[in-house]
């Protein structure tokens, strides 16, 4: 198990350098990626050009370049070539915000999507059962963006239920912050726990068909035990895994059109910004951000998983 | 009336009826304290639904009709809170694969607890001594160390005794087996059927034994019930119904292949060139290694360790051993599913080792693989035409002319040609693995690897397979390597047999020199597990 966690942990710095080179890469190779020249403006000359170049150190070879990127990066000193803010705490100051609305999210749709396919595969074929599956295909084909632009008008603006858009952080008003957030969560929840709770739903109906649930009931106990001993635990299990990644992408940019759409101004948004202008070190930040969220909750999905499943740390 | 006079369990006119399947028609069936009754028949024959129907778990939808009385007290129709403690505490079971009845993600110790948590008020310390001393009354070694592990870890037979462990623990006065065995290996076989036979006479239980192998029955029953379509055929004593059988279906039963050592020649073979040869051949695996692992990732382990093998045009040779002893690997090196490590391979005197899959190619059509399991080994989605069919197209046969060919090689294997346009599992197994064999002689190939060839198939159609494969042997001179962990199956048609354990060769001989003086533990075990004599054929 220890020997698991720990090869585990190495092949995730691993994924981390290999991601941020890529990105520092393709940063520099894409077309009218050259910072210096958009840097510089429209009416610079080109000697004007050629000492930002030296300046930022764009005239040094990629490997050189990339270095000193991910040195200023580590140190805190990286700051975006248009708006010279740090990079660092731009993201560090946003990610609560990213960060609070995944969590959430993730909750309630582990949750839901749980609770939902438990309860359709115990009454499947009824009518309870149809309905909520078809209510799952239609949440998981809504667009997210559009329902968020639903909710945020009609439940926020029309009714003023809940405010609209923006974010107050927890230390100042945690009932606000729960408010602020129940719209968003709820959207960004909707679809994936739909699809938790199909997959969820086959799992235990699998799970209902094995013969150590049909050899549980044959022990005399209970119906109830049988389920949340047997059926629960092993169909719970594959979904595990499958939530690290969703969690960590959704912290790794798939918020962004919720973050939007609330307003929630979380690394999302940031990103978004940062790509649109073609900002190196933004990028790569955000970047980073999210691959190491994702390296991250994957090891730890893996871990847990590790440990509710004895048979895949055996390998 | 005293105890004696009264059955312990007595069903009734029971009938469970599953959609349009009338599984269980009509059965009636006693059960005395302390008595072993077999109830046999083919799969299929209703036994796992009356097995499930005592413990009240047919599945959602079955109708049961009549009686099911435990002393007296009525189990048909009872409300769910009247029969959970009666399932497990007064009528325990213990299913067919240890493998699927065990929670993969729960402790063995854990599934056996769980029992005894539902039946007694006792503290969870009292619960664990009980745990471990039922372990060790299934003869479990270092049982409170075995406890604390998962199904996964532990082998078939273990399993399966923690399995009867678990059913034993509230003292049930019926213990319902359905199947125990009969997903092990033959050594583990007897020794599962020994333990439920110690416990049966320890304990006083009564034991209704759910099998298709009669030689469990000869072993363990005082008395026999024979079904057959959810009916029983034949009921009486033990020994009687063995030696006498009256009925047909009964007689069906107990054949084992036999009649296959008749069409079998001399030993003049022995003067024709080898047409297999293998020398000093090894498989090894290497444990998958990540990139990360600092010591690649442990010891290569050698699953075929230098055998060296020989076999001859038109002959048989057997080749027996537990599993995990290394048989199926060898038997995939030879037909270059798996790359062996080291050694040779020579077919007609031609080195395969060493060639590319494509000089492979044209050498494939004389060796030639039968597996285990033809529900597995014949594509669920495509036709029996097709699968049939495949081999000829793929060596660059016409359409049309394949099409004749699968029909063809169908009869050769007693199957009439409505099959081609059926899919694998619209067919029984016995008729699967006849399209598994066609497959095989498509190329016309002048060796096949049978692989347990009727392991998974039930005692009659098991003899007819091995008929039809003695039939082909003499009619298309083919030559066999059979393997299997049957000792008294392979002894019944092979010339020469080889013993293998833990991938080496450690005995060799014929059958009849095996059996008599075994030299090898692992060739005892093997001939204790057979039970009966071999017959050798003359």
């Amino acid at each position: 198990m220890t020997r698991f966690a720990a090869r585990r942990l190495a092949s995730m710095a691993l994924v981390l350098i290999a991601v941020s080179f890529l990105t520092f890469l393709i940063f520099n190779v894409i077309p009218n990626g050259d910072p210096a020249v958009r840097m510089a403006g429209r009416a610079a000359t080109d000697a004007q050009i050629e000492a930002i170049r030296e300046d930022w150190g764009f005239d040094r070879g990629i490997l050189a370049q990339y270095g000193e990127t991910m040195e200023k990066l580590f140190t805190a000193d990286l700051v975006s070539y248009f708006t010279r803010d740090n990079v660092v705490d731009e993201i560090v100051a946003r990610a609560p915000r990213t960060l609070a609305l995944a969590v959430g999210a993730a909750v309630l749709w582990m949750v839901g999507g749980v609770a939902v396919g438990m309860y359709g595969a115990l009454r499947a074929g009824g009518r309870a059962d149809r309905a909520v599956t078809v209510l799952a295909l239609v949440a998981v084909s809504v667009p997210v963006f559009w329902l968020a632009a639903l909710a945020s008008h009609y439940l926020g603006f029309r009714l003023g239920l809940f405010p609209n858009g923006g974010y107050v952080a927890f230390a100042e008003d945690p009932l606000g912050w729960v408010h602020h957030l129940l719209l968003p969560w709820a959207v960004l929840a909707l679809g994936l726990g739909a699809l938790y709770s199909r997959i969820m739903r086959a799992n235990v109906l699998d799970a209902l068909g094995e013969d150590y649930v049909r050899a549980a009931r044959a022990k005399g106990i209970t119906e109830r035990r049988v389920l949340t001993r047997h059926v629960l635990r092993n169909s719970i299990l594959p979904l595990v895994s499958l939530w690290g990644l969703d969690f960590a992408a959704v912290v790794g940019g798939g918020a962004i059109l919720v973050e939007s759409v609330f307003d929630l101004d979380g690394v999302g948004q940031y990103a978004a910004s940062g790509i649109d202008s073609l900002d190196v070190p933004v990028v790569l930040g955000v970047t980073l951000f999210a691959a190491f969220f994702i390296v991250v909750l994957n090891a730890i999905a893996d871990i847990v998983q590790a440990a509710l499943d004895p048979r895949v740390a055996e390998r | 009336m005293t105890a004696a006079e009264e059955p312990l369990l007595a069903v009734e006119r029971l009938s469970v009826t599953v959609g349009a399947l009338r599984a269980v028609d009509d059965l009636s069936l006693e059960l005395r304290r302390g008595e072993a009754v077999a109830l046999v028949g083919e799969s299929g024959a209703g036994k796992s639904m009356t097995a499930v129907a005592l413990l009240g778990l047919t599945p959602p939808g079955a109708r049961v009709e009549g009686s099911i009385r435990l002393d007296g007290a009525e189990l048909v129709g009872a409300p769910e809170p009247e029969l959970r403690p009666v399932r497990g505490r007064r009528i325990a079971m213990v299913f067919q694969d240890p493998a699927t009845a065990l929670d993969p993600v729960q402790r063995v110790g854990r599934q056996v607890a769980e029992q005894i948590e539902a039946h007694q008020d006792l503290s969870p310390a009292a619960i664990e001594r009980r745990v471990v001393d039922l372990l060790e009354e299934v003869r479990l070694p270092r049982a409170a160390e075995v406890a604390r592990r998962y199904p996964f870890q532990l082998s078939g037979g273990m399993r399966q005794r923690v399995a009867i462990a678990a059913a034993i623990s509230c003292d049930p006065g019926v213990l319902v087996a359905d199947e125990p065995t009969a997903a092990l290996d033959a050594v583990v076989q007897a020794e599962v059927l020994a333990l439920l036979e110690e416990l049966r006479r320890k304990r006083g239980m009564a034991l209704l034994l759910a099998t298709h192998d009669m030689r469990a029955v000869a072993s363990v029953a005082d008395r026999v019930a024979v079904m057959r379509a959810g009916r029983i055929v034949e009921q009486g004593p033990a020994q009687e119904v063995l030696r006498r059988p009256r009925e047909e279906h009964t007689r069906a039963l107990l054949r084992t292949p036999a009649a296959a050592s008749a069409a079998r020649g001399s030993s003049a073979r022995a003067v024709e060139p080898a047409l297999l040869e293998v020398s000093e051949l090894e498989v090894s695996f290497r444990p998958r290694r990540s990139i990360l692992a600092r010591n690649g990732g442990g010891e290569p382990v050698r699953a075929v360790d230098r055998v060296s093998l020989e076999v001859r045009a038109g002959e048989t040779v057997g080749l027996v051993g537990a599993s995990g002893s290394g048989k199926t690997t060898l038997a995939r090196s030879i037909l270059r599913l798996v790359e062996p490590s080291s050694g040779s391979i020579r077919l007609d005197g031609r080195e395969l080792t060493g060639l590319s899959e494509r000089a492979l190619r044209p050498l494939r059509r004389e060796v030639q693989g039968v597996f285990q399991d033809p529900a597995a080994s014949l594509n669920p989605r495509r036709r029996v035409a097709s699968i049939v069919a495949a081999p000829l197209l793929r060596n660059g046969g016409g359409r049309a002319d394949a099409r004749e060919r699968a029909t063809g090689l169908l009869e050769r294997v007693e199957q009439s040609s409505e099959h081609l346009h059926r899919f694998p599992h619209e067919l029984s197994g016995g008729q699967r693995q006849r399209v598994g064999i066609a497959r095989a002689l498509a190329l016309e190939p002048r060796l096949l690897i049978l692989d347990e060839p009727v392991s998974a198939l039930d005692a009659p159609v098991r003899a007819q397979v091995m008929d039809l494969l003695a039939r082909l042997q003499s009619e298309l001179g083919l030559a066999y390597l059979l393997i299997s962990h049957d000792l008294e199956l392979v002894g019944r048609v092979a010339d020469r047999v080889a013993v293998m354990d833990a991938g080496a060769f450690v005995e060799e001989g014929t059958a009849r020199e095996l059996v008599e003086k075994p030299s090898h533990p692992a060739t005892r075990a093997l001939v204790a597990a057979g039970y009966a004599a071999v017959r050798e054929p003359k």
